[in-house]
């Protein structure tokens, strides 16, 4: 056997080059790993699924049922921030993160090339979403008697707020799982928030629902609010829903950051 | 050449690595020896950037790893078998290591032909017997051609091929002026191997040397087994000061 000689160019990299060859590498790891597909799959499953249901079980009416259908590429969402909690946190589980360190050991460049990797499929799945659902939308309204009128601002609306809120819900899941470090405490964690406290939290400040992760994805959708009650009884503006939802997306990077910067590797 | 200068490192109350020196010369295999906690990988973690030192220094010509400026080019290291996601490929594993580094996939078929992986790198590393992993890892190692080398127990799990290929291939490596630090519990194979060897326990070095040197001053002649030496030096073994004394 002959030792191979390395090539490629040697020399100091740029912040933004080194991320950028992070991001790269991080896509390169995700494409090759089963659970990430398999948690893409039932994403856009539960998206597809739920719309039928509701295109089957109820009846398109008025210009606020088709923004309601248009903007349920969001029900996708809870499954893509698991998505990047299970990524992030796999780091730890399978201790990934050593061989990420020793081929990049500015933890900087690896930790956000991750959040942006993880951003761009919930950027790539969120079109896909979006488009499913508007597909699947107007082929219902298509064979409906007396349909409403479809608005080419709503479908626009619907598809650029879906991909926003399925892309930040990925970076968001990626920062979670960085903190948790524990796949299972972080799916737990992630699911006593949703269908305990953000509900109870909702009731007792009725105001606060609006900031809900629920809310944020209805509004940032393009949904109009709900009169019967429920997450979308009241409903930020889309592009208020969309900082806010990423502010704490923003607010949890950052901490997950600096817990890697201080946390000694496994 | 390695540079490791009064290091230390406490977890809680155990004081894993306590004031620890020792050089690693440019050319040479040298093994680190120690019992199961003597603080051999603590050492490799931090020399690796892995782990902060409460005190000291480890350097790699002079600079710390997490200041090289193409680790993976410049060092080439095995820190642990498990660090393989079991539902990725090792074509995967190679693939995003390379790109992260600026190598090209092509350097990422070249390592796997070099530790015979090639026929499976399209399996999932789940599937991976201990040695195919421990070879995989050694691929990692290898994948930006180093000069240097961290080896942290490379022959575990490997058959006796695999051995025999793995001294082989580090000796090479050696000669061709590559700096190698193998730690292991083989002692027989480092016997075999190794050009100096650094034995701590304690998290302290009790003895550094070459090893021609180690044996002459053991007593006993250049013949004397590294086995034997280790324990007296570890206090496991009889004599426990005499090399000690002899070095002193």
């Amino acid at each position: 056997m002959t030792t191979a000689t390395a090539t490629g160019e040697r020399r100091s990299l740029s912040p933004a080059q080194g991320t950028g060859r992070a991001v790269v590498a991080e896509l390169i790891k995700l494409r090759g790993t089963p659970s990430v597909w398999l948690l893409a799959a039932l994403a856009l499953i539960a998206v597809l699924l739920g719309l039928v249901l509701t295109i089957v079980l109820g009846q398109i009416r008025t210009v606020d049922d088709v923004r309601s259908l248009l903007s349920f590429s969001g029900t996708g969402g809870f499954m893509v921030i698991l998505l990047g909690l299970v990524v992030a946190a796999g780091e730890y589980r399978y201790r990934t993160i050593v061989p990420t360190a020793l081929g990049e050991p500015g933890r900087a460049r690896s930790f956000w090339g991750q959040i942006l990797a993880l951003g761009l499929v919930g950027l790539l799945l969120g079109l896909v979403a979006s488009a499913s659902a508007t597909v699947i939308t107007l082929a219902a309204l298509s064979v409906a008697t007396d349909p409403p009128p479809v608005a080419a601002l709503d479908v626009l609306a619907a598809v650029v707020g879906g991909t926003v809120y399925t892309t930040i819900a990925a970076m968001l899941g990626g920062a979670i799982g960085a903190l948790a470090r524990n796949q299972v405490a972080g799916a737990i964690a992630m699911f006593v928030y949703l269908s305990m406290v953000d509900p109870l939290v909702g009731m007792a400040f009725p105001n606060y629902g609006q900031f809900g992760p629920i809310a944020l994805g209805i509004a940032l959708g393009g949904a109009s609010p709900d009169p019967s009650g429920g997450p979308g009884a009241l409903l930020l503006a889309p592009v208020v829903a969309g900082a806010v939802w990423f502010g704490y997306a923003a607010v949890l990077s950052l901490a997950a950051f600096a817990s890697t910067l201080r946390r000694e590797l496994p | 050449m390695i540079v490791v200068d009064r290091l230390r490192k406490r977890y809680g109350s155990v004081q894993a690595v306590d004031d620890l020196s020792f050089e690693v010369r440019q050319g040479k295999v040298t093994a680190l020896l120690g019992p199961n906690g003597a603080g051999k990988t603590t050492s490799l973690r931090i020399l690796l950037g892995l782990s902060r030192p409460d005190a000291g220094s480890a350097t790699f010509d002079g600079q710390a790893y997490s200041r090289l400026a193409q680790p993976i080019r410049q060092v080439g290291a095995l820190i642990e078998q498990s660090t393989f996601h079991p539902g990725r490929t090792a074509r995967t594993h190679l693939g995003a290591l390379a790109r992260a580094s600026g190598l090209s996939a092509r350097r990422a078929e070249e390592v796997l032909d070099l530790v015979d992986l090639h026929d499976a790198g399209e399996r999932r590393v789940g599937g991976y017997s201990t040695g195919m992993r421990q070879r995989l890892g050694l691929a990692c190692a290898l994948l930006g051609d180093p000069a240097t080398l961290v080896l942290d127990e490379p022959q575990n799990g490997l058959d006796p091929q695999g051995t025999r290929w793995l001294r082989a291939f580090l000796r090479r490596l050696a000669d061709e002026g590559r700096t190698v630090l193998v730690s292991s519990h083989l002692l027989s194979e480092m016997e075999q191997l190794a050009d100096d060897v650094v034995i701590v326990d304690n998290g302290r070095v009790v003895h550094s040397s070459s090893l021609t040197q180690l044996r002459l001053d053991a007593g006993g002649g250049p013949v004397r087994r590294l086995e034997d030496v280790f324990l007296e030096l570890t206090g496991h073994g009889a004599g426990h000061d005499v090399v000690s004394q002899a070095a002193s």
